[in-house]
């Protein structure tokens, strides 16, 4: 099993090799995928040093000369070209996919500076941009596919960790599937509850409807892989006759993803009772690897089922 | 075929890397129809350029004054480097091929009345700058025929000139900066990065007018010794007055293959007498009768 990062430059790579205008900068990271490239690519892969902000410009200088540019760096370093990817890619419609390497906690407990809780918060007020989230590497091919097609500026958030029950999780799923979203039905034909979820945080899931069969059997699972812009007609549709809806995210509330779809039931009229687990809106300095966090921060078995209680509880708004 | 098409296989027989199309209300006017009645013509009469360079400037002066928009003095600063790029028949700028990437966005407007006398654009939209109904704005983009960044946010156009440079090798990428944007980190990562991959095929032109918004550079923050920066960085550097045009003929005429930044010093608000040197005048646009005569008559 690989790490996302080198499962996505691998499939790149290969693509590269047909394709000479595919083209790969990384702002300081390495990976094993990236010594492939570097070896086998290296008129394709710029090394650009710890320079985002030149890195961002100079890709989105290489995509308006015509080359499909690829810029690998930390996830968290979204925040600190902002500027150039909002300016040079969004405003000079130029455009790149940013693959943000160990979204979330992935980084724990290297502290605040390393774990951005707020990134999808960020990029999704940029006009124009698609962000995509993967749970395990079946998804990966599909996205570079996505990526390639488009016309617009992407974000890939990349998680760090592999975590096998996500593989598992997404066992049944064909290798290099891409859909919008996936919709993992519950025993029960017509749900009553489901939780909307994306990136690796969603194991966590999955793993309780083994761990907690009965409690969470009646469940269905809506997993974002495209989380901006939103299909929200789609979205809505699917979720037509749901009454209660949990949204989790390994992200701050604030520009969540919960608000923009909770901020679109309440425009449309739409009635259902929502609850969100989300980390808390502060920079976090404490210590623990991800999961030590994730427990600490309530992404456990027992908020999740208090939080299902109480909208199975609270009166429709 | 659609005269949309047309123009679009025009513009790529140029080996254009952008459509340039006119919009008007109801039609699109193919660029050639105005380049056939141009008012400038590449010359290597350096009398003649000067009275380029005095009509440029009247221009921007008359479209700045009369919308109130922009930054005036530092478009005057750079009118003698664009007209030497443009039009002195010595220049190696090709115009079909090269690009000039403002960095300096908010001077980019003095390319304005250059692009309109070679007939890139009907010399009356220079009236209607910045109007609803017009296409020249403050900061120059892509939407305006002859320009090929959007402008406004500095430190950022090298980057993407190096980025341009290192894709499309067999064209040259003028990348004017402004003194002050120097204070710009980026510009510094993409020295480097030019350095690294050897863009000789990015030219580098500072502004050095000494002036930015707040007063002059080196009692804000220091960025002299400006030659041994660049040359730390791996440029040969060529400093002289930006407003000889025979001086700066010598740098852009020559086709040598290094990696090469002209630092050309010139003066804020050049050509109007109340204006030079006063960083005052920055972002103001003298608006009384009085002021806006007197540059004009400075401007004749």
């Amino acid at each position: 099993m690989k790490a996302q990062r080198d499962e996505f430059l691998e499939i790149l790579l290969n693509k590269a090799k047909k394709d000479s205008s595919i083209v790969l900068l990384s702002a300081d990271m390495g990976a094993p995928a990236i010594d492939l490239w570097k070896s086998e690519l290296p008129k394709q892969y710029f090394p650009v040093g710890i320079s985002e902000q030149n890195a961002i410009n100079v890709a989105a200088g290489l995509s308006r000369g015509g080359k499909k540019v690829f810029i690998y760096f930390m996830g968290v370093w979204v925040h600190r070209c902002f500027e150039q990817i909002r300016y040079s890619c969004a405003i000079g419609e130029n455009p790149i996919t940013i693959l943000g390497n160990g979204v979330g906690l992935g980084y724990a407990p290297a502290g605040p500076a390393h774990e951005p809780n707020e990134d999808v918060a960020v990029m999704r007020t940029l006009h124009s941009i698609q962000i995509y989230s993967a749970s395990s590497s079946k998804q990966i091919g599909g996205i570079v596919e996505e990526c390639l097609k488009s016309n617009k500026t992407n974000y890939v958030r990349l998680e760090r960790k592999i975590h096998k029950s996500a593989e598992l999780a997404h066992d049944n799923l064909p290798q290099n599937s891409f859909e919008d979203f996936y919709y993992f039905d519950s025993s029960k034909k017509d749900d009553e509850t489901v939780i909307i979820s994306y990136g690796q945080v969603i194991r966590r899931i999955f793993d309780l409807k083994i761990d907690y069969r009965e409690e969470f059997k009646d469940i269905s699972i809506l997993e974002l892989s495209k989380l901006w812009p939103i299909d929200f007609d789609k979205i809505e549709l699917k979720l037509k006759d749901v009454q209660n809806v949990l949204m989790i995210e390994e992200q701050s509330k604030s520009g969540s993803i919960a608000e923009a779809i909770a901020l679109r039931f309440l425009e449309r009229g739409i009635s259902k009772k929502f609850q969100t687990v989300h980390l808390p809106s502060h920079y976090i300095f404490q210590n623990g690897n991800q999961d030590e966090l994730l427990d600490e921060f309530g992404y456990d078995a027992m908020t999740f089922l208090e939080k299902i209680k109480l909208l199975r509880k609270v009166t429709k708004i | 075929m659609s005269l949309r098409s047309y123009i679009y296989k025009e513009s790529l027989s140029q080996n254009s890397i952008f459509v340039l199309d006119i919009k008007s209300s109801n039609s699109v006017i193919p660029t050639w129809y105005y380049r056939v009645v141009r008012r400038f013509k590449r010359t290597s009469n350096l009398e003649k350029l000067k009275t380029y360079s005095r009509e440029v400037r009247r221009e921007i002066f008359k479209f700045k004054t009369s919308s109130g928009y922009g930054h005036l003095a530092s478009c005057l600063s750079c009118v003698d480097l664009l007209v030497s790029i443009y039009l002195d028949e010595s220049s190696t700028f090709d115009f079909d091929h090269d690009r000039v990437i403002f960095s300096k966005g908010h001077g980019s407007p003095s390319v304005y009345p250059i692009l309109a006398g070679l007939g890139i654009f009907p010399e009356e939209e220079l009236e209607k700058y910045c109007k609803k109904e017009g296409i020249l704005r403050l900061h120059a983009d892509y939407s305006i025929p002859g320009c090929f960044y959007v402008g406004g946010s500095l430190g950022n156009g090298i980057g993407f000139a190096a980025g341009l440079a290192l894709a499309r090798p067999w064209q040259k990428f003028y990348v004017i900066l402004g003194d002050a944007e120097l204070y710009e980190g980026s510009v510094w990562e993409s020295l480097m990065f030019i350095a690294q991959h050897n863009l000789t095929n990015v030219l580098l032109v500072v502004d050095r007018n000494g002036f930015g918004i707040l007063g002059h550079t080196e009692e804000m923050i220091k960025i002299e010794p400006l030659n041994l920066k660049f040359e730390a960085f791996g440029f040969a550097v060529t400093r002289l007055d930006g407003h000889d045009l025979f001086e700066l003929r010598t740098f852009f005429s020559d086709n040598q293959k290094k990696l090469r930044v002209l630092i050309a010093d010139t003066v804020k608000g050049k050509g109007v007498s109340y204006m030079e040197n006063r960083y005052e005048f920055h972002s103001i646009i003298p608006k009384e009768p009085i002021q806006i005569a007197q540059g004009m008559a400075d401007l004749e």
